[in-house]
């Protein structure tokens, strides 16, 4: 009898999912094309026009030109490379993040996310202030040895290069391994072990296969961000013999606004990000695997010596590569040269300078930083709980729906990853000529745009952990009344709340520290936080632009760990 | 719950977009009314004045509030600072809205610009009455399109603590003692770049590339922002830095001290001028107008050295001590125009390929 009602079950679910993804699906992709297709679309669409007539000519004499694929074949490899680094740094701190339970580990993952809020500028600074000539690093090491000539020299070569990537993305692969590998089950491990298998067999023949949908996610991730990358790869690598496609999509677009050219190059830039994405996705849904949840975290004093010993050079190597840079513009911002020898002394005087500068009669100052604080905090908000709606309603939909051409469709969600963000700036642009969405107010049009550029990061986060819930898990809770949606918030959203707070963290962080859209779509109306530092920096007042930064950095803080303490909020 | 708390918000942001382009719609045509009605009879004009101009103009240590205060105050005109972001953006807006036009004054395209400015026809010319004030080598358009509000030039600025002999000329530059020394920009991206390089141009001609191959061991990097190579140099990570020679007024001004300086050069200095001109089709046009004669009065003058750290386009204006930092050139360099426009592209180019950096 029983088995009856399970058959006649598993038919009408059967039943169920073939009825089409993508029409569930539908609300989120007429989301995205309006926020993202179509201001892209209309730059892209420009690189097969020329005076009103359509045309391959641009596209032609970019791909036959020896200058661009020289540069294509750079911005390629540079992202590989960078990529494979990332991962092979966060994997080890995946497994800590996930199997250890120690103190300070709320912070330690709020601390990561860090190198996404800072504006590149800031960023790159604290680079030079950590490993330049007359940075840290080789202070430390010039006096160890005693010389007098810089004795490391990292920046301005290829090296720079990807460990700048590797410090921005390396949070990417952290947090994303971790939350995979914290919805891994042990008992195959356990198996394993039991019939006599060495833990480095075990590793290479179980862990590793395990991981690679999960990996394979995450490095899809991180190797968009590098080959989108801009900035890091000009003044970190020294100039124009390290120059990637972002550069001359920038050259040619917003700087020449020779729109046919740049439109063909983004097209090309665009057809490869695109491909990429969609091969990773077709690769991750076939190694994918339907693992049960059991699991249990080791106290940090159970660990053995070897492992305590490793877990804390691995910490070291972290707070160099990571909090390096970030900890040198912190500490920047408080410490004042009074005499033109002298050691430098601590100080608020940027502090008291942002709020008043010297001068200045205005009391703009002040207002500004409240009014930017609020800002910030409030469209970071949103966009968090906007995206996370959002996204976790399309992982649903396509862990659970069959789809025609579901490949493509994950991809088309994901592609705002892989588009430049000049391009969409000057789409925004062409949307908003003549004061055609005059009537939506800029904040809504800011978190709208936030949304769509944090999506794929909630979506990496949350899709492999929704397809991994297995599948007889649903059907009892099903067979014992739990349906549709009591059963999506009691299961499945408990199931992937690692993902949930993950990707959670990347949209905050990736909403406070935007600055081209919300530039572009306010008209400079709404000044959040970034947008305040780069006025300063723009305006010779570097170090109160590093006093901001502190203040952004303390604000994320508490932002992630606010949200990491969501950890417990089932019980 | 959740799922249909995400398809309900979906539909009402969606809803709330394709209302926005329905209104648009029903009022553009509108406006036009409007616009042709106020260019009709400019005495009835509203009282508001939209200006584009780049985001540090408009920012509250820029220029900008204070001007717009100041002007409200007299005229009673309301004033909207618009500012989505440098000033290639800025212009690349108006363009983009030529048709319908949202702003009535442009704020922001310098020398290097104008080409491009008058080939899209989107500024109107305004023979100002304070004109007469400003010197002819500041005028650098003669239609009067784009009106100087101030100057400056592309200068290598240097750190006095480190450097006891600091270089004279192009030339000295590229000497060893200098090596790994300089910050340069990316012509690609930055307008002090795009200086340097037609500065460089102007002063080798053909031979420019062969100057570059030879400076190439003093440059320590290529930043695609001045804001980030100007960032390297003051946390003394390289002496020597392009910028401008208004620079050192800034450190002087609010920071009390002389050490870092801008360097004459032999060869003569490149020359930056920035302008403003009112918008073709702009609603308020007359706003506009006025709105540059405040900008060239006196107070306006000083108010925008003082806060943009520029030299003021009229001559007269008088200036706090710290302006004295700054040099006047004995040999201003300015390329044509015509010739900017015809070369600009290749010289970039062939730069990159070849300038051996």
């Amino acid at each position: 009898m029983r088995t009856a009602v399970s058959v006649g079950y598993v038919k009408s679910v059967k039943e169920e999912l073939k009825r089409s993804g993508e029409l569930r699906l539908l609300p989120v992709l007429l989301f995205l094309f309006l926020t993202f297709y179509l201001p892209v679309a209309v730059l892209l669409l420009k690189g097969l026009q020329s005076e009103g007539v359509w045309t391959a000519s641009w596209l032609k004499e970019i791909i036959l030109s020896p200058y661009y694929r020289r540069i294509f074949v750079f911005t390629f490899s540079q992202a590989l490379l960078s990529t494979l680094l990332s991962l092979l740094l966060g994997l080890p701190g995946g497994w800590i993040l996930s199997h250890v339970e120690f103190p300070g580990k709320k912070i330690l993952k709020a601390l990561t996310t860090i190198p996404f809020i800072l504006p590149s500028i800031l960023v790159v600074l604290g680079f030079i202030l950590f490993w330049g000539r007359q940075g840290v690093v080789n202070t430390l090491l010039m006096k160890l040895t005693r010389q007098d000539q810089p004795v490391l020299d990292v920046l301005y070569s290829f090296k720079a290069i990807l460990l700048a990537h590797v410090f921005y993305n390396f949070p990417i692969a952290l947090r994303l391994i971790a939350a995979w590998w914290e919805g891994l089950g042990d008992n195959q491990h356990q198996a394993a072990r039991t019939l006599g298998a060495s833990e480095r067999r075990i590793f290479s023949t179980i862990t590793l296969p395990q991981l690679l949908p999960g990996m394979i996610s995450a490095g899809s991730l991180i190797f968009l961000y590098c080959f989108m990358s801009f900035a890091v790869v000009l003044v970190l690598g020294g100039g124009p013999r390290y120059s990637t496609l972002e550069v001359e999509v920038y050259r040619l677009i917003k700087y020449s606004l020779d729109f046919g050219r740049g439109g063909a190059l983004a097209l090309v830039e665009t057809a490869a990000t695109l491909f990429l994405t969609w091969f990773y996705i077709r690769r991750e849904r076939k190694t994918i695997h339907r693992e049960s949840l059991v699991k249990s975290r080791i106290p940090w004093k159970d660990l053995g010596l070897r492992t305590k010993l490793f877990a804390l050079g691995y910490f070291v190597l972290i707070v160099i590569i990571i909090f390096g840079p970030i900890l040198t513009v912190i500490a920047q911002s408080f410490l004042v040269q009074t005499t033109r020898t002298g050691p430098p002394e601590l100080s608020f005087r940027w502090y008291r300078e942002f709020v008043a500068p010297p001068g200045s009669v205005r009391g703009n100052s002040a207002r500004l930083l409240a009014d930017s604080m609020r800002n910030s905090l409030f469209l970071g908000f949103s966009t968090l709980l906007l995206t996370l709606t959002i996204g976790s309603y399309a992982s649903w939909v396509l862990a659970r729906y069959r789809f025609r051409f579901s490949g493509l469709t994950e991809t088309v969600i994901m592609m705002p990853m892989g588009v430049s963000s000049v391009v969409l700036g000057m789409g925004y642009l062409w949307i908003l000529r003549g004061g055609r969405l005059g009537d939506i107010p800029p904040r809504l049009s800011i978190i709208l745009a936030h949304t769509v550029i944090a999506l794929p990061f909630v979506m990496r986060a949350l899709t492999p952990a929704m397809r991994r819930i297995r599948q007889n898990l649903l059907d009892a809770s099903r067979l014992m009344g739990a349906g549709g949606l009591r059963q999506f918030i009691s299961i499945e959203l408990p199931l992937v709340k690692p993902g949930l707070i993950s990707g959670g963290a990347f949209a905050l962080a990736i909403s406070l520290g935007e600055i081209n859209a919300t530039l572009i779509l306010s008209d400079a109306g709404v000044p959040t936080i970034p947008i305040a530092i780069l006025r300063l920096i723009g305006t010779y007042k570097f170090y109160s632009a590093c006093a901001l930064g502190t203040i952004l950095i303390l604000i994320c803080l508490g932002a992630f760990i606010l949200i990491d303490s969501f950890e417990g909020w089932e019980n | 719950m959740k799922k249909s708390i995400s398809i309900v918000c979906l539909f009402l942001l969606t809803s709330l977009l394709f209302a926005g382009g329905s209104q648009e719609n029903e009022t553009v045509p509108a406006e036009a009314a409007e616009s042709s009605e106020a260019a009709a009879d400019a005495a009835v004009e509203e009282k508001i004045l939209n200006i584009y101009c780049y985001d540090s103009f408009a920012s509250e240590w820029g220029p900008g509030p204070a001007l717009a205060e100041n002007f409200t105050a007299a005229t009673g005109i309301e004033v909207n600072l618009m500012a989505p972001g440098d000033a290639v953006t800025v212009l690349s807006k108006v363009i983009l809205e030529k048709e319908n036009p949202a702003g009535d004054l442009l704020i922001g395209p310098d020398n290097n610009l104008l080409a491009r400015v008058l080939a899209e026809d989107v500024l109107e010319p305004y023979n100002a009455p304070a004109l007469a004030g400003i010197a002819d080598e500041l005028k650098f358009d003669d239609t009067n399109s784009l009106l100087p509000f101030d100057w400056g030039y592309f200068a290598i600025c240097y750190d006095s603590e480190v450097l006891s002999n600091p270089p004279a000329s192009l030339e000295d530059l590229t000497k060893g003692e200098y090596a790994k020394s300089l910050v340069l920009m990316d012509p690609r991206t930055s307008s002090p770049g795009m200086g340097f390089l037609l500065w460089t141009r102007a002063v080798y001609g053909e031979d420019y590339l062969e100057y570059w191959n030879r400076l190439a061991p003093s440059v320590l990097t290529v930043t695609e922002s001045w804001s980030n190579g100007y960032g390297l140099f003051t946390s003394g990570e390289a002496p020597l830095v392009l910028s401008y020679s208004t620079s050192p007024v800034y450190h002087k001004m609010w920071e009390e001290t002389d050490r870092f300086k801008a360097l004459e050069f032999k060869e003569g200095n490149y020359l930056q001028v920035e302008g403003a001109g009112v918008i073709k089709g702009a609603a308020h046009p007359e706003a506009a107008r006025q709105f540059i004669d405040y900008m060239l009065s006196e107070e306006g003058q000083a108010i925008i050295a003082v806060n943009n750290i520029m030299m003021p386009a009229v001559g007269a204006t008088q200036l706090p001590e710290a302006f004295d930092m700054a040099f006047i050139s004995e040999k201003p360099l300015l390329l044509d125009k015509e010739e900017i426009a015809a070369g600009e592209k290749d010289w970039v180019q062939s730069w990159v390929e070849k300038s051996g950096l």
